[in-house]
């Protein structure tokens, strides 16, 4: 639609099946006062015919002056039509009169409804240019109103993460006197344990009695002792380090338990520039993930261990990485990506892998502290941390870091 | 043989009676147990004991100022300490059962009696023969 252009000649639709009344449209253009400054007047003499001269009019027309009575259609139906085929165009009805119909059609979005009796020249032009006006800041309100709830809806959402961090970080902090205090009496279950061990007896039912609270003791300190880590101060010690060598400790450390259950583990590791990272703290994320790929293939499985790296849109498009949230175009990254050839995650549980006590293991087998613990330090990096489902039917969890600024670069996003 | 001496400091009192008898219990160990920190010194001077495990997290003088009082005297601070807590992490643990600490080693309660009774050999062991750099 021409707005803004005094230049540009108006382009009006007249839809009109009656000839007389056409051209009565016409002449009132041609001999008003203050004519638009050019204007071309098409018409339609059908609701089809409209319908096919706004479809194929590339730039659109600036006014449509409709007659509802129509050989192929009548009343609202057919101003219906019209405002669906072209919603940001101004359409005023030329009607005889019924004062009723022409409230229903401005509500509904009509610009006016001109009674053709009363037309003047004058009148019709100053219809016009204001119906013109008028659409064009409706137009506007519309398109500032659907940002405004754009606005809003992030807010909301920007509101509801700090309320969940600020949730976290309590829970955290009651989570490190919790546990502290849960320790001494299980220190103390454990002494009676070993006490009771001691005291040889060949009664089965008081050996698998003291088996159990064995384990019990164990499983319990799991648990707490993950909940400590979880909210231990988040203060890391960053330095520039080859992910590579990180990859490389994490899989020593598994190696035993991979090597255990005949788990084949295939490397495609690229050369790394550094990246900024508190080193422990990725293996820990690293080793956590291996061990949940290790727990999906279960015995005589495979696992992929690959590492690669890129900018930011170089990934987006290869790599299918999608969004990146708070890495911005062009941030170099490296990738940490582990991938298990086992079951997958149901899709249902999908969404709530990164929930604190979240667990798809069986009850005892993982306290499901982990994956959020992995998040958090990843996020701490200013990176991410991403699991998805693939195929073959699969896991494929990405680790993505930040890179290092070049030294002769200190800014590589400028 | 000579049993080893071991002085147990905890305010948990039943943790560091229960910690007695399982030690008692092996044969090898003569344990005495006190529950507050203030009375570490005098106690070790009485004692002599071989090793002192000891807890962190004690009302008025913690771990680490009880173990600064016995290295300023001369004739305990070559008394290796064993600290005994529940401040330890998993992350801490994780490299193994101790954790070096300024020379000296923590454990993270709850802690298994063969594991505990490993580190006190150890760190025995390590004591009678010349220190190593």
């Amino acid at each position: 639609m021409n707005t803004e252009s005094q230049n540009e000649p108006l382009r009006i639709l007249c839809v009109e099946g009656e000839d007389k009344d056409f051209e009565q449209v016409r002449s009132h253009l041609a001999g008003a006062r203050r004519v638009p400054a050019g204007h071309r007047l098409e018409r339609a003499r059908s609701l089809e015919e409209a319908l096919r001269a706004i479809s194929s009019q590339p730039s659109g027309y600036d006014m449509i002056l409709a007659n509802l009575s129509l050989p192929d259609s009548g009343g609202e139906e057919t101003f219906i039509h019209l405002q669906k085929a072209a919603p940001e165009v101004a359409v005023t009805v030329l009607g005889l009169g019924d004062h009723d119909m022409g409230l229903r059609l401005v509500k509904m979005g009509a610009q006016e409804y001109l009674c053709k009796d009363e037309l003047t020249p004058d009148l019709l032009v100053r219809a016009i240019l204001q119906a013109i006006e008028r659409k064009r800041l409706q137009v506007e309100l519309e398109r500032l109103n659907r940002d405004l709830q754009a606005a809003t809806e992030n807010l909301r959402a920007a509101q509801l993460h700090l309320i969940q961090a600020e949730k976290l970080h309590s829970l955290g902090r009651m989570a490190a006197g919790v546990a502290h205090e849960v320790k001494n009496p299980l220190a103390m279950i454990q002494m009676a344990v070993d006490f009771f061990k001691n005291r040889a007896s060949d009664d089965d039912k008081e050996r698998f009695m003291l088996s159990a609270m064995q384990e019990s003791v164990q499983r319990a300190t799991r648990i707490v002792t993950e909940m400590q880590d979880f909210s231990r101060s988040h203060d890391l010690e960053v330095k520039p380090v080859d992910l590579n060598s990180v990859i490389e400790k994490a899989l020593e450390f598994v190696a035993h338990e991979l090597q255990q259950a005949r788990i084949e583990v295939v490397r495609q590791l690229s050369p790394l520039p550094p990246a900024e990272m508190d080193r422990q703290k990725i293996e820990q994320v690293l080793i956590n993930l291996l061990t949940n790929a290790s727990h999906a293939v279960e015995r005589n499985g495979r696992i992929k261990v690959r590492s690669f790296h890129g900018t930011v849109d170089h990934l987006l498009m290869h790599e299918g990485l999608r969004t990146l949230e708070h890495l911005r175009q062009g941030d170099e990254v490296v990738v940490a990506e582990i991938r298990d050839y086992g079951p997958g995650i149901p899709p249902d549980k999908l969404p709530y892998v990164f929930d604190p006590f979240f667990t798809t293991k069986p009850t005892g087998k993982g306290t499901g502290l982990g994956l959020s613990i992995c998040k958090t330090i990843a996020e701490m990096h200013g990176g991410l941390l991403r699991i998805h489902n693939v195929h073959p039917p699969g896991v494929r969890a990405q680790l993505i870091l930040r890179c290092s600024p070049h030294p002769l670069n200190p800014d590589p996003v400028t | 043989m000579n049993k080893s001496r071991i002085l147990v400091v905890d305010d948990e009192v039943n943790f560091a009676k229960m910690l007695r008898f399982n030690l008692e219990a092996t044969g090898d160990f003569e344990v005495d147990c006190i529950y507050s920190s203030a009375e570490v010194v005098t106690r070790a001077l009485e004692f002599r004991p071989d090793l002192i495990l000891l807890d962190i997290v004690m009302p008025g003088l913690d771990g680490g100022s009880v173990k600064h009082d016995l290295e300023a005297h001369p004739k305990l601070r070559q008394i290796p300490i064993i600290f005994i807590t529940a401040l330890v992490s998993k992350e801490d643990a994780e490299g193994g059962l101790f954790v070096e600490s300024g020379g000296h080693c923590m454990l993270p309660k709850p802690v298994e009696l063969h594991h505990l009774i490993r580190a006190i050999e150890t760190r025995l062991a390590s004591r009678a023969a010349p220190a190593a750099s």
